[in-house]
């Protein structure tokens, strides 16, 4: 979709926190269709859930398209390696390298955080094995995994400044594409893009915007103060709070399909990446609205 | 988050100290690298460590 030179959509799937695959597949079906590609999440804010890789390996025998994410919190160099291998053995074709929410935000406190390898690292290595066929400290692969590869940026932490060329790093390491934290602050994203245009990064990489449909001011004030690196303007949230209850859903899905338009005429953007947090249903309305549906087709 | 450090917000961020220092040194280009993978075989589940003193050998 990406090299073909269209407005890319993806979008998002959790695994759930249980063994039963048809949850993976329902979400399939309100996926299908309306977006090119699915993201799977990796043991997201580090919560347990169904592996990342099996659920890809749903997805793709669904006929979908996964992206899988992959956090270098719980895997060492060896893991994570060996992990690479299996999902392309599998035919996963996308892998998204994250650090990964620290543990202590999760259900698991206790847990050794790995970090063997960091975000920009790993990108490295899959670009080596995918591009040299070699693993780390050089043995040969038999056969190279084959990856688009991904990396995620966020243009809203801090220090400002910094952002682009964290972005600019993560590109030259090896990134295909770029996915972004959840974007309300247009105005920051587009300083953000510029800079990073000024730089020529933007023709280097396919840089997908992010955004998340808000289901309540709660949970955009929720956001805002507790999950880190987001930047949520408090006129999101006092339109939010301007609607009745009834009609707060609605108005998130309008906010996300307007920060859409506006991004589709961001120079620089290739296409967005939805995250409908445990809202996967809401997905196709979403797409459609901002219109962008019908899909293209692909062989 | 505003220099604070998202896993405790009582303590600093050190990546943000880090890009201020940089910064004030003009330096911030060392950022820019991309470093290899850390050597850990010394670290933790190493092994028992040896240290040769060359100042104690005759």
């Amino acid at each position: 979709m990406l090299e073909g030179g269209g407005f890319a959509v993806t979008a998002e799937c959790g695994p759930p926190k249980g063994a039963n695959p048809d949850v993976v597949l329902k979400k399939a079906e309100m996926l299908r269709n309306k977006v090119d590609a699915v993201n799977v999440t990796d043991n997201q804010t580090a919560i347990v859930r169904m592996s990342s890789i099996a659920a890809c390996s749903l997805l793709k025998t669904a006929g979908l398209d996964p992206v899988l994410q992959m956090v270098v919190r719980d895997r060492n160099r060896i893991a994570l390696q060996s992990d690479i291998l299996g999902a392309s053995a599998l035919g996963i074709r996308n892998v998204l390298c994250l650090s990964g929410d620290h543990h202590i935000f999760g259900n698991q406190p206790q847990a050794m955080g790995v970090f063997d390898l960091d975000s920009i690292q790993f990108v490295q290595v899959v670009r080596t094995m995918r591009d040299e066929g070699k693993i780390l400290g050089g043995d040969g692969l038999s056969q190279p995994p084959d990856f688009f590869i991904g990396a995620a940026a966020n243009p809203f932490a801090d220090p400002f400044d910094f952002r682009v060329i964290r972005l600019a790093k993560k590109i030259r390491a090896g990134a295909d594409f770029i996915q972004t934290q959840c974007i309300y602050n247009l105005d920051r994203f587009e300083r953000w893009i510029g800079m990073a245009r000024d730089r020529g990064i933007t023709d280097k990489a396919y840089i997908l915007g992010g955004v998340t449909p808000l289901k309540s001011p709660g949970m955009a004030k929720y956001m805002k103060n507790k999950v880190s690196g987001m930047d949520i303007p408090d006129e999101i949230i006092k339109r939010m709070e301007g609607v009745p209850k009834d009609k707060q859903r609605e108005e998130g899905i309008n906010i996300c399909v307007e920060t859409i338009q506006r991004l589709r005429g961001v120079p620089g953007i290739k296409g967005v990446h939805i995250m409908a947090i445990e809202w996967e249903e809401v997905v196709g309305e979403i797409v459609e609205r901002a219109g962008l549906l019908p899909r293209p087709v692909f062989d | 988050m505003d220099g604070r450090c998202e896993i405790n917000p009582d303590v600093e961020c050190a990546w943000h100290m880090i890009v201020d220092r940089l910064t004030k040194f003009g330096a911030l280009d060392r950022l820019e690298n991309i470093y290899p993978p850390k050597d850990w075989s010394r670290k933790q589940g190493g092994g028992p460590r040896k240290i040769v003193r060359e100042d104690q050998q005759k």
